[in-house]
């Protein structure tokens, strides 16, 4: 039986992007050259995902150094703090929200617009969530986490909006941090309501769920209002996530993650089909998404592309 | 005594172009452009540049900044049989992850883990160096174990691991070690499981060391933990997330130190020296008995390096006027 595909986000960025970046930020080179740089990488990822037949396909976020910082240094009432450490070698520019956010424009349409017009099939437009973005920022301004919260997901509401406008059919919210505060999951819920609350009955609403503890959370996060839900599984052999699977409501399509994305070695097609093989019993099959636990950013290029290959294979 | 005191990590790069060796070189590894080993030579050169860092914000009790540690639960067990690195996991309320340890039989250390990075600081600090550990019990909340392996049991495993790697530190001339057990406070029922495991780890460095039980992200207010129970010769309070430990420390055993966590390592607000002062103030007496460290409440990795040097300095302003206006020395 084949399963579908998709993708969580980004992709590698090859070193000729990473080369424009840095001339760039020197100011050796223009925007307008930056973005044919960037242009020339969304392609290539397109090609190669249209090339393994992936069911949706994303951009690539090669505009992105990081989804949460490149989305926050483009509102008003945020600033850049600095590098803190993320995990491993990986590295964020953290940043600070310093006043009353709000929005100057879209932020991910024109790059979405761009792949939808070169892609041969639908391209799923991928965007942080409000309560990640505020978990990913320091807040010097809002009274309280909640308050920042809400605050960020009228910004996010308005870019899903703008998304849905420009023709997006698939849009995914990304809220890694869901499961960081467990008391704080029924408000997230809120928020996500909220924020998708425009496109509702228009476009599939997407929740990716990051790497949240399954086996202690799998149960709250699965009544996450949206259309579907994506979670990692890989990485930590699937404690939890056939839990989860369980308690999603039969109506939403549900998105395991089969290879890790963090870790440089590349699975079978074989370790990928068990893997798929304690899930496919669990949601029904037009429901169940085959994909990797997160983004390829961390990757290098080669084994982003064998960790893909193996899985599209595994899972057709 | 007071002293000012770094709590455990600093981070690792900074915004300048030569602060950011750290990760380009990492960078370069990924690409097959640097070997492992040159990475680890940038990581010496960069643990070497954050003693010193500290030292010039004159902070009298330095740590080499945990700079090469994979992670704040996946580090220590690198030199261990029986564990594997399992599925990513939060550090707490944190933005940082790590593998969580995955058990796959009895534990075991095999080689010394942190003892290398300690010769190294201590030929930059031979007087001042800090050694830091994480604690067992908290690593065994994390880990991953079947169901059949006994949480409690597998604490008292990873605390003989850490003894071993405590007193080979103090064979290389660590003279003070602090063990990390945030867990305490969200789970106090853990004290008496703290109280057996990291008791024999603190032994290991032998008679005359100074020994810090690490506590935050919360208080240890509960009526469940016995303060006196705890081992070590100070203990590590959280004044900044734990409001209830303020009145502890009218509590606290006889004799025993204090490591006060008095600066927000979470935020980039910079509190001044004189607003933590006023707060210490209504303590006057009793923390002018103790021998007490003041610094942030958590390891600085959190926040970004001139940030992190900015609190560290606020702690040595703290000092100083502690020092001139108690007359309190250091």
């Amino acid at each position: 039986m084949a399963f579908l595909t998709t993708t969580i986000g980004s992709f590698p960025k090859p070193p000729a992007l990473h080369e424009a970046r840095r001339r760039y930020a020197e100011g050796a080179i223009e925007a307008a050259a930056l973005r044919e740089v960037e242009n020339e990488a969304t392609l290539r990822a397109l090609r190669f995902q249209e090339d393994l037949g992936l069911d949706l396909l994303v951009d690539g976020e090669m505009d992105r150094a990081d989804p949460i910082t490149t989305f926050a240094e483009r509102l008003s009432g945020v600033e850049i703090a600095g590098w803190v450490r993320a995990y491993g070698d990986r590295y964020v520019r953290k940043p600070r929200i310093v006043g009353p956010v709000a929005r100057a424009g879209a932020s991910t349409v024109e790059r979405f617009r761009y792949a939808r017009g070169a892609a041969s099939r639908e391209v799923k437009a991928v965007l942080p969530g409000p309560y990640s973005l505020v978990d990913g920022s320091y807040d010097d301004h809002y009274p309280s986490r909640r308050a920042a919260c809400t605050a960020l997901a009228e910004i996010v509401r308005e870019e899903v909006r703008d998304l849905a406008a420009a023709g997006a059919t698939d849009i995914q919210i990304d809220e890694p941090a869901a499961g960081a505060r467990p008391d704080e999951i029924a408000w997230m819920h809120e928020l996500i309501e909220r924020v998708g609350e425009p496109v509702r009955g228009r476009a599939r609403l997407w929740v990716y769920l990051g790497y949240a503890d399954l086996d202690a959370l799998g149960e709250a996060l699965a009544a996450t209002p949206a259309d579907g839900l994506l979670v990692a599984g890989a990485h930590c052999g699937y404690a939890g996530v056939e839990r989860f699977a369980r308690a999603v409501p039969a109506n939403r399509f549900v998105g395991i993650g089969v290879v890790d994305t963090l870790r440089p070695s590349v699975e079978s097609e074989g370790e990928i089909r068990d893997r798929i093989a304690r899930v496919r019993d669990l949601v029904a099959p037009d429901r169940l998404w085959i994909v990797p636990d997160g983004g390829f950013r961390a990757l290098r290029p080669d084994a982003a592309r064998a960790k893909l290959s193996a899985m599209v294979r595994a899972a057709k | 005594m007071i002293r000012s005191a770094t709590h455990s990590s600093y981070p690792r790069i900074g915004d300048g172009a030569w602060d950011q060796q750290l990760r380009r070189t990492a960078r370069e590894r990924d690409r097959g452009l640097a070997t492992e080993t040159e990475l680890r030579a940038v990581e010496d050169e960069v643990a070497s540049l954050v003693v010193a860092e500290q030292a010039r914000a004159f902070v009298d009790l330095v740590t080499d900044g945990l700079v090469r540690w994979s992670g704040p639960f996946s580090h220590l067990p690198r030199g261990w049989d029986g564990v594997e690195q399992g599925g990513l996991a939060r550090w707490f309320e944190t933005g940082l992850y790590d593998r969580r340890p995955a058990v796959t039989g009895p534990v075991s250390r095999r080689e010394a883990v942190v003892v290398r990075d300690a010769r190294l600081a201590l030929e930059v600090r031979p007087k001042a160096l800090k050694a830091v550990l994480p604690g067992p019990v908290t690593l065994a909340h994390v880990a991953r174990r079947d169901a059949g392996v006994d949480r409690e049991e597998l604490a008292g495993q990873f605390a003989a691991a850490l003894a071993a790697e405590a007193a080979e530190l103090a064979a290389a001339g660590v003279r003070v070690l602090q063990v990390d057990e945030p867990i305490l406070c969200r789970e106090p029922a853990s004290a008496a499981a703290v109280a057996r495991c990291v008791g024999p780890v603190f032994e290991a460095m032998g008679t005359g060391a100074t020994t810090i039980l690490s506590t935050y992200f919360g208080d240890l207010a509960s009526p469940g933990i016995d303060l006196a129970s705890l081992p070590g010769t100070h203990l590590g309070l959280d004044m900044v997330h734990g409001p209830g430990n303020w009145p502890l420390l009218t509590k606290l055993p006889e004799g025993r130190g204090v490591h006060l966590g008095l600066f927000d390592a979470r935020t980039v607000r910079i509190e001044s020296s004189d607003e933590v002062f006023e707060r210490m103030v209504p303590y006057r007496e009793i923390l002018m008995e103790r021998d007490v460290m003041v610094g942030p409440q958590c390891g600085l990795e959190l926040i970004p390096r001139d940030y992190a040097f900015d609190k560290l300095l606020q702690a040595r302003y703290l000092k100083e006027r502690l020092e001139r206006e108690w007359q309190w020395r250091s």
